[in-house]
């Protein structure tokens, strides 16, 4: 076909050539489109997944800060924060549950019971010096609490490098 | 007055710490020891003057259920389970009757 043919070809196909050349547009937008959608997932997953490791790493602190407060004997300290080591593990199960397997929730868990039991006992030490054997119980919960807490932000951390 | 599920509850907790699929642990608190349920539930149980206690609570450490040894004897039997899984009790007696054996 010379230049007089694709001419009058062109000229009598010109609707179709433009529907054809319409869809082609359009499936390459939409294609641009998903991979956009995708990245900003991708984008949200990993802020999601890094506000986790930052909430664990705030909370594995308070719990140092128990052991901290726990061998100085300043109850009224160790009750607070021992009660907001709870709270975050609440928060971190509601608020992350996409993020956390079932064994990651159940760490948890017992850090929350963990800690409410360090509080109870410290809420009751306030009234006097508790015996020995009870601090080292509560040391030896604390410590539990550390391994829980270290166990979840090293899997959070783990997930984090592997979602970039 | 525990209802059939509460009681039901206890037996399977029972069953299941005595095969080893249910792990307890000790708390700060003398005599109470926590397990958990596939990242849903928490259970605690502890021994007072009056009677052994089991408490099962969400995620929000709010309490669902609880029943106590005047329910159901169970709960004793599951208290005395969990506080030798926890404290690790056989261990231990396997220990002790090892070195006392090597005595002579």
């Amino acid at each position: 076909m010379g230049w007089p043919g694709l001419s009058d070809f062109l000229l009598e196909n010109w609707g179709n050539l433009a529907s054809v050349l319409g869809v082609m547009v359009s499936v390459a937008t939409l294609a641009v489109a998903t991979k956009a959608r995708q990245a900003a997932e991708a984008a949200k997953a990993v802020a999601r997944r890094q506000s986790l490791t930052e909430v664990l790493q705030d909370t594995i602190r308070k719990n140092e800060q128990v052991g901290l407060f726990l061998s100085q004997r300043r109850w009224d300290i160790v009750w607070l924060r021992a009660q907001e080591i709870a709270g975050a593990t609440s928060i971190v199960l509601t608020r992350w549950p996409q993020e956390l397997n079932a064994t990651s929730k159940d760490n948890l868990l017992r850090t929350q019971r963990l800690s409410n039991s360090i509080a109870g006992v410290a809420l009751s030490a306030s009234g006097g010096a508790p015996a020995p054997p009870v601090v080292a119980r509560m040391s030896q919960t604390q410590g539990r609490v550390a391994q829980l807490l270290n166990t979840e932000l090293g899997e959070s951390l783990r997930s984090s490098e592997g979602s970039i | 007055m525990a209802t059939d599920k509460e009681i039901k509850l206890v037996a399977q907790l029972l069953d299941k710490t005595k095969k080893r699929s249910l792990m307890w642990e000790p708390t700060a608190k003398d005599d109470e020891f926590v397990s958990t349920l596939s990242g849903n539930v928490s259970f605690t149980i502890g021994s007072w003057r009056e009677a052994d206690l089991l408490t099962m609570r969400d995620e929000l450490g709010r309490v669902l259920v609880t029943v106590d040894s005047n329910a159901t004897v169970q709960v004793s039997e599951l208290y005395a389970e969990a506080r030798r899984q926890a404290l690790k009790v056989d261990e231990s007696l396997d220990s002790v009757l090892d070195q006392l054996g090597r005595m002579g």
